[in-house]
């Protein structure tokens, strides 16, 4: 099992809004596959996904803010 | 590398990027410098938060009386215009190789853009929490909107030259009232076209970015 939390984007920053979410729930997905889409001010970030698996947990939805360290996706 | 697609869609600008993407992600390119102008397009960022936005000042009948497409894209940021007159730049550059902090690459890209400026004679700089260029703190002469897959960057940044500035009057820029744009031709009230720009910009950012333009020619 595997936990994809946000990265650190910028120095300063510590969140950003979740925009677009490219997986649901039971999504297989491979390594690199983009999982969200984030905006902190006028950068967009892709998170990709860390490895291969299927996504078994989603903990936001499109329009939250995320922290830094914060655990959006599970994925085992 | 630089890649110069002249005049060109949006849509297509974006199919390159996108191809340039997936090439630097394998490592079958180093980072590359693409630069274009624009067909007249309006595109609104994810910020906006829907398909349309608040600031855009036009309906749809009248965008398509001028011919404007309006594109929801990928980016960070609200709304944008682009139209012939102004010079893009898309930078394809791999973050991971460098620092990975998304504001620090859009402070280097602004930085780019004012040392440009200053050697036409514009002095221009920053407004903190106004990403872009400005001559005033009411007047954008340059904007900037970024994404990154993987830490690979895509989009960038557009530089008003000579591009008619009526064409602002469509959008609200930055979602502030009494923002307006200007233009490189407008500052130095002189006639400039874009291959007078076109050398000295790319050179500035590959400069910034530490990219070889050895191969370009203006």
């Amino acid at each position: 099992m595997v936990k994809v939390n946000l990265p650190p984007l910028a120095e300063g920053v510590n969140k950003a809004v979740i925009t677009y979410l490219y997986v649901a729930n039971g999504d297989t997905v491979k390594e690199g596959d983009k999982l969200a889409e984030l905006v902190t001010d006028k950068a967009t970030f892709n998170l990709p996904s860390p490895g291969a698996g299927r996504v078994t947990q989603i903990f936001f939805k499109e329009g939250d803010e995320v922290s830094v360290g914060q655990t959006i996706f599970q994925i085992e | 590398m630089i890649l110069d697609l002249g005049t060109t869609d949006y849509e297509n600008a974006y199919r390159v990027q996108m191809e340039m993407v997936a090439l630097r992600r394998l490592k079958e390119i180093e980072d590359t410098i693409l630069i274009a102008e624009h067909n007249a397009v309006i595109t609104i960022g994810r910020a906006a938060g829907s398909k349309t936005s608040d600031n855009l000042l036009l309906g749809e009948d009248a965008l398509e009386e001028y011919g404007i497409k309006v594109l929801t894209v990928d980016r960070g940021g609200d709304i944008t215009l682009h139209a012939p007159g102004q010079l893009v730049v898309y930078p394809i550059v791999d973050l991971k190789d460098r620092v990975k902090d998304l504001h620090l690459y859009m402070r280097a890209l602004e930085g780019s853009i004012i040392r440009c400026l200053d050697l036409f004679g514009i002095k221009s700089f920053r407004v903190p929490h106004r990403t872009g260029v400005w001559t005033s703190p009411r007047r954008k002469i340059a904007s900037i909107g970024i994404a990154a897959t993987d830490w690979i960057t895509y989009h960038g940044l557009s530089l008003n030259v000579n591009v008619d500035l009526e064409y602002f009057s469509m959008i609200r820029m930055c979602g502030l009232r009494g923002v307006q744009a200007t233009s490189m031709q407008e500052m130095l009230r002189k006639k400039i076209t874009l291959k007078e720009v076109k050398g000295h910009m790319v050179k500035s950012i590959c400069e910034t970015l530490n990219i070889s333009d050895a191969d370009y020619v203006a």
